[in-house]
């Protein structure tokens, strides 16, 4: 233990070095944590994606692409389109105009959060 | 320790296995005198497909393998209009067995077609109206197995084929190697054409109903990106339609507009 006083108000105070005591995890049989509780992850925003569709071609189709060009993408105009959190899937809608701006009207919502 | 041999397929092997049913497909319309059309085919490695799809009413063919194929009950029906016409008011399908026949051996050849290359001894055909999802044994990770999902007019078939490897090379030196840029014109690269992003708390994403409408930051004027599989950006394109699909007219590169 170490003693010593602070030059400014010449108070003396007390310091000692920390030792933490090392923990065991007790495996997976403990209680859920959040009780099924999903609220507390309420607040956490996440980035949305929207996706119209995909197209596979061979790296020389894609290098030979020209303005102009018209790429026709995998998806028929009937088909939904996909939100997507990373590259997951989360929901899907139909391609709406809102005002002046593209929109998803929801068709398959996300699925309820398993905690 | 069991182990057993895994066959991991790549894109380019879906987008050959895509590219060859499209070919099958078409040799199939021919033969069976129906016009033309460009077909709508999906293909993913079996083991990714959702196992949970409903497949109440539909037909199944099954292989010895990982060989099986289920045909839906709307195809029968759209098949045997395409062949036949369309049946006059007052009467079913049951009035005219005949074609009920030919329309059954139009889907048994176009099942054999697919997934035996046209032989048709090794499928074997289920009791129509039995109710089974994708078998576990084409479902297992690394089998190799591609699931093709083809629409055909109104109906579509599911069909579960082993991915057909390109043959393969002899390696004893009696072959040169190829120019690297030769060989990578080849690769199969898959784009991503995207509308935009929007932030959202996870409660109000949860809350999400049927109905609901999410409003983009992306103005309908402007262009859509382009995007590679790391997420970079290729190119941007505005957004259209061609041949019934949805379509890019391609603008100038991501590079050329500074992106």
């Amino acid at each position: 233990m170490n003693s010593t006083s602070t030059k400014d108000t010449e108070v003396k105070h007390s310091t000692h070095v920390i030792e933490l005591s090392e923990m065991k995890p007790h495996g997976p049989q403990g209680a859920p944590l959040m009780g099924g509780n999903a609220s507390v992850i309420h607040g956490v925003k996440v980035r949305l994606r929207v996706s119209v569709g995909q197209a596979t071609m061979t790296l020389g189709e894609l290098l030979s692409l020209k303005e102009g060009s018209v790429l026709k993408l995998e998806s028929a105009l009937d088909v939904p389109v996909d939100v997507l959190i990373e590259d997951k899937v989360v929901a899907r809608g139909q391609l709406v105009a809102v005002d002046d701006n593209f929109g998803v009207r929801i068709t398959e919502p996300p699925k309820p959060l398993r905690l | 320790m069991e182990a057993r041999t895994i066959e991991l397929l790549g894109e380019s092997d879906l987008l050959r296995a895509r590219q060859s049913a499209a070919r099958a497909l078409e040799a199939w319309r021919a033969s069976w005198g129906l016009e033309p059309r460009e077909a709508r085919i999906a293909c993913v490695r079996a083991w990714e497909a959702d196992e949970r799809r409903p497949l109440d009413g539909w037909e199944i063919w099954e292989g010895g393998g990982v060989e099986w194929a289920a045909a839906s009950p709307r195809l029968a029906r759209t098949l045997r209009e395409s062949l036949f016409g369309s049946l006059r008011a007052g009467t079913s399908e049951r009035d005219s067995p005949v074609s009920l026949e030919v329309r059954d051996r139009a889907i048994d050849d176009l099942v054999a077609v697919l997934l035996w290359n046209g032989a048709r001894s090794g499928l074997r055909r289920r009791e129509a109206g039995t109710t089974r999802g994708i078998p576990a044994s084409c479902r297992e990770r690394g089998s190799g197995a591609a699931l093709l999902e083809i629409a055909i007019d109104e109906g579509s078939l599911l069909a579960v084929t082993r991915c057909a490897r390109p043959p393969r090379q002899d390696r004893s030196g009696s072959q040169s190697f190829g120019e690297s840029h030769v060989a990578m014109h080849g690769v199969a690269v898959t784009l991503d054409a995207q509308l935009g992003e929007v932030d959202m708390d996870i409660a109000t994403l949860q809350s999400l109903e049927a109905g609901d409408v999410i409003r983009l930051p992306a103005r309908l004027d402007q262009p859509l990106r382009l995007s590679a599989p790391d997420g970079k950006t290729v190119c941007f394109g505005d957004f259209g339609t061609h041949d019934g699909f949805r379509a890019l007219s391609l603008r100038k590169s991501a590079i050329q507009e500074g992106a």
